[in-house]
């Protein structure tokens, strides 16, 4: 026999009508307003937090630096010997790019970087780290098998490549100098760092030829 | 394409943050690290151990990056027992709020 009862009623027809966030974004919700009323955080600090790593910054900044030291031997130079120097010279520096240091692809290296631990990334210069980057499998496979990660990436290295596995940390991040590549003689930095890829320089791309129309 | 795709390149174009709570708990963990109010390694610590204990997706690493976050501010800076509190009078809030209006955290019965 079906029953009534008001009261039940009444909490499902709340219930339906109320619209109530899911659990962590009510948590959220309640972490910022405590942070922000203890003067711990700046609400705007945050918004303007997402707007940059979301859209303005991206892996835009790592490209033009990249494209830069393909350019320019000095600033290559600084580059590989004191990354944030150089960044900081090129006037795209992000907070979080205070230790970081490049790492150069050659004929016969190949870099690759993750974070064991968890998702440390230079993400002031390459924005928000992709997703397969935090992913478990990643994070076990790239030191344990890279040339397997790197083939599903459609990386094929020959035996003659040796594959250098950078396992970044908080202090101190790691991004991939990629080779410049052939045909792009007379290029300007604009066309260049149009090539580079994020992946790249993360090193799970490396020939960047495939961007030459 | 050589083959087949594997599961990580699978992955490559997923969006970097699916709902805004994510990206939100992200930035907090950053400004305060900015703020001097936990350090940088203490930050990869916590989050390294948080991964762990999560999904192996998206939705899972911000789940663990709140995780890390509620831990290190019961720490000190903000404990555990006002985040609760404070979680359920929004909850009572939204509850209490009509649909359409603006929720504000005097509208908690």
């Amino acid at each position: 026999m079906p029953s009534f009862d008001p009261k039940k009623i009444t909490d499902i027809h709340r219930h339906l009508h109320s619209h109530l966030p899911p659990e962590p974004a009510l948590r959220v919700k309640a972490i910022e307003s405590l942070l922000v009323e203890k003067g711990l955080v700046d609400p705007e600090a945050v918004d303007a937090w997402i707007e940059a790593y979301t859209e303005e910054i991206g892996p835009k900044r790592g490209a033009q630096v990249v494209a830069r030291a393909w350019l320019d031997a000095d600033f290559k130079a600084l580059l590989l010997s004191d990354a944030a120097a150089a960044v900081t010279e090129l006037g795209v520096q992000g907070q979080a790019t205070g230790h970081l240091q490049a790492v150069e692809n050659t004929d016969g290296v190949h870099n690759l970087v993750v974070c064991t631990l968890c998702s440390c990334y230079p993400f002031g210069i390459l924005g928000m780290a992709p997703a397969w980057y935090k992913a478990a499998e990643y994070r076990a496979r790239a030191v344990r098998d890279p040339r397997g990660v790197l083939a599903e990436f459609d990386v094929a290295l020959g035996d003659d490549v040796a594959v250098k596995v950078w396992d970044s940390t908080a202090e101190l991040r790691y991004m991939v100098l990629p080779q410049r590549p052939a045909g792009t003689d007379g290029w300007d930095q604009e066309a260049l760092a149009r090539l580079v890829t994020r992946n790249a320089m993360i090193g799970t791309d490396r020939d960047l030829s495939k961007g030459i129309a | 394409m050589s083959g087949p795709l594997g599961p990580l390149v699978r992955r490559d174009g997923d969006a970097v943050f699916d709902e805004a709570w994510q990206a939100q708990a992200l930035a907090m963990a950053d400004c305060l690290v900015r703020a001097d109010v936990f350090s940088a390694g203490d930050w990869a610590e916590a989050l390294g151990v948080a991964v762990r204990e999560h999904e192996d997706t998206t939705e899972g690493y911000y789940r663990a990056v709140l995780s890390a976050l509620e831990r290190l501010l019961d720490r000190g800076a903000l404990p555990g027992a006002e985040i609760e509190a404070r979680r359920d009078a929004w909850a009572r809030a939204y509850e209490a709020t009509p649909h359409g209006a603006p929720v504000e955290l005097e509208n908690a019965t």
